[in-house]
């Protein structure tokens, strides 16, 4: 999810990367800051538990069994999802990583809302890490909450370079027997094209005679790796999707006991497909978003977009049941089991009729009391337009790439509303780094997230507290339209 | 599923059809001006003309609205608790006198009830017209499901339908006020906005009962 330019901006070097913050300094509204008093600050007011944990994590080339086709792919430690990592809320963790990938990357704590140097973004808050490199993090957990870690860096994400990061509260009451993180991805590295190659594929096609802009609508048949194209389908369709690194004829199981209680924490790391979850024979209820605890709601299913994740507890039936993850406007199927008994499995294509309900999306939600923002008119309302094109394969917030962006800006202290539009046809995920925004206004019934599914033409107001000085990226979890320019960055300003 | 199935071509004989069919207007001259259609609008004054996103405001805003009174209608005859019942007709009895108030600003300016190139209104989403091409309609599976549904589980699914297509509203609110200067079209998009964010709520609430 680096773009092209940040590319760029590493060839150039210094000198490229400095001439870029040089413009966003010259911003009317004030300097722009990656003020290390500023963040050390914001680090020492953060309530600590006093504990610190020293984690280690590798990423390097790990072998992927998909159902007896073993592929080489990148990842973190030695499996797919990679290494979990887990603290409670109040630790300071030292995270030793080391990279034995033949390419420089970077991490990315996905959700945690962390002091700004340790964000992981190259050319913003961090210089890469580079192949055979190595990168001491260290930093201070505000909140609990189920989160996950990634590169920032290209297309790398749609590797196998992905893993849960579980934060615990310590005052988790823990009414349930089992935990179970379940991550869906889209996968094509080492059976289809890889990612690069898709992406390239699609500003290639992009380029292509004609011109017309499609706003959006790839009208298919542009070959090998191009999805249905347009609205929610994606512009990618993959051979597979799997849950926890697994195809569905050779699913992970969960092994538990009828009447039992099970925590599911759901991430959906995938590149370029929201999924609609769902347990036969259960119903589902929803605890948490984004590792924020909501007012409890019961559903069948959950639409979950790139980057977002649902905390969901079930109550076990006797039997063998498919948790399914339906890619929506794709063909295929993700699937794990739980087993309480006895009973057949399912055929891998089975899709249990919870699975076609009408999903519950964020907005059906409510903030738990708590976790509500404090009730505030925004010091400085923003504009978030989405936009973009099959041809060119190019897409923008406020109508520019990456490379041309003007960040927006915010002073410390300040409240803020982001005014999010989405021009085109398609849902687009977008994530605010280093923040917990609340959806509706401060302060609302709306729930806390930090990745919001703005639909189709779509508009969404959300609103955050300036409390974590730095560059903080705002984008698309797509991980292609990111990389193919729909990114901008939150500024803190001197006010 | 469509509420208004003849709404597919945007002849003066269809016009005529569909105004006669919503009971808003006994005109048969759609292309009337302001003087008997402007006195149902505010305090008898003419209704100021309308701008292209004003228009398209009320294209979509009309069958959305339709949709809802449909699906508050199912609400009426198939929910299992009073309180669905209570916020289906509350529902229901907004949106009733915004559909004639829209229909009369279309028929005021001489436009047709649905956009052009939007051929039954579920298929908005391929519309590649620009603006308001995805209305947020359920889709008919989606109503046919709701249809079929009984029970808690009918009331769960109706709220989940009906707090999305709020929110497909009140983005299309939001949207045109961002841009129309008229004060009809202002004082309706507000009303919704505010409106439809009050019964998010407490349908948000029913739905974690």
């Amino acid at each position: 999810m680096t773009p092209v330019v940040s590319r760029r901006q590493i060839l150039l070097g210094l000198a490229g990367i400095g001439a870029l913050s040089g413009l966003s300094a010259c911003g009317r509204n004030g300097e722009s800051l990656l003020d290390p008093a500023a963040i050390a600050s914001a680090e020492s007011a953060r309530p600590t538990s006093g504990r610190i944990r020293d984690l280690t994590l590798r990423a390097r080339p790990v072998q992927l069994d998909l159902g007896g086709t073993v592929v080489t792919t990148w990842g973190y430690g030695d499996t797919v999802p990679g290494t979990l990592l887990r603290a409670t809320a109040g630790d300071r963790v030292r995270i030793a990583f080391t990279n034995d990938l033949p390419e420089e990357t970077s991490v990315h704590w996905h959700g945690l809302a962390i002091r700004n140097d340790m964000d992981g973004v190259p050319g913003v808050t961090t210089t890469p890490t580079p192949a055979g490199g190595t990168t001491a993090f260290d930093f201070t957990i505000p909140h609990a909450g189920t989160h996950w870690f990634h590169p920032h860096h290209g297309m790398q994400l749609d590797r196998g370079l992905y893993a849960p990061f579980i934060v615990d509260d310590p005052a988790e009451p823990g009414a349930y027997d089992h935990e179970w993180v379940v991550v869906l991805d889209d996968w094509t590295d080492g059976v289809g094209k890889s990612p690069e190659n898709i992406f390239n594929d699609l500003v290639a096609a992009g380029s292509g005679t004609g011109g017309m802009n499609m706003g959006g609508m790839d009208m298919g048949g542009q070959g090998g790796g191009m999805g249905m194209g347009g609205m929610d389908g994606g512009d990618v369709a993959y051979p597979l999707y799997l849950i926890n690194g697994r195809v569905p004829r050779d699913p992970d199981v969960l092994t538990a006991k009828p009447g039992q209680k099970v925590r599911i924490r759901i991430i959906n790391s995938a590149a370029d497909t929201i999924f609609t979850v769902a347990v036969g024979g259960h119903d589902l209820s929803v605890t948490h978003t984004d590792g924020y605890a909501v007012t409890p709601v019961t559903t069948s299913s959950i639409r979950i977009g790139m980057g977002e994740r649902y905390d969901v507890v079930a109550t076990l039936g006797d039997g063998v049941f498919p948790f399914v993850a339906s890619p929506l406007g794709k063909a295929g199927i993700a699937r794990a089991l739980i087993r309480t008994g006895a009973g057949s499995v399912p055929a891998a294509s089975y899709l249990p009729p919870e699975v076609t309900a009408f999903p519950l999306t964020a907005d059906a939600l409510s903030a738990a009391p708590g976790t509500a923002l404090a009730k505030r008119d925004p010091d400085t309302v923003m504009q978030l337009a989405l936009s973009g094109s099959m041809q060119p394969y190019v897409w923008t917030i406020n109508g520019r790439t990456y490379d041309q962006t003007v960040p927006l800006t915010i002073s410390p202290g300040q409240s803020g509303r982001l005014r999010i539009t989405n021009m085109s046809m398609m849902s687009h995920p977008v994530h605010l780094h280093g923040h917990t925004f609340q959806l509706g206004p401060a302060g609302g019934s709306g729930a806390r997230k930090d990745t919001v599914l703005v639909p189709p033409m779509g508009a969404i107001n959300v609103d955050l507290l300036a409390d974590n000085p730095g560059k903080w990226m705002v984008h698309c979890h797509n991980a292609y339209h990111a990389e193919a320019g729909m990114m901008t960055r939150l500024d803190y300003v001197t006010a | 599923m469509r509420a208004r199935p003849l709404a597919l071509a945007a002849t003066t004989i269809t016009l005529t059809m569909l105004l006669a069919a919503c009971g808003s207007s006994t005109q048969t001259n759609t292309q009337t001006t302001s003087s008997s259609a402007g006195a149902t609008t505010t305090a008898g004054a003419a209704l100021a003309p309308g701008s292209a996103s004003d228009i398209a405001f009320a294209q979509m805003m009309i069958p959305h609205h339709d949709q809802a009174v449909e699906m508050a209608d199912l609400a009426e005859k198939f929910a299992s608790s009073a309180k669905v019942k209570a916020i289906a007709a509350q529902i229901k009895a907004a949106q009733t006198p915004e559909i004639e108030r829209m229909t009369t600003w279309l028929t005021t300016w001489g436009q047709p009830m649905t956009m052009p190139s939007s051929s039954d209104g579920s298929m908005g989403g391929m519309d590649m017209g620009g603006m308001g091409a995805d209305s947020g309609l359920m889709s008919d599976t989606d109503m046919k499901t709701l249809t079929q549904a009984r029970g808690p589980a009918f009331d769960r699914t109706w709220l989940l339908m009906m707090i999305a297509h709020h929110q497909s509203a009140i983005s299309m609110a939001q949207q045109v006020l961002a841009t129309t200067t008229n004060p009809d079209v202002k004082n309706l998009a507000t009303t919704i906005q505010a409106g439809q964010a009050t019964e998010v709520s407490t349908m948000k609430q029913l739905l974690a009962g």
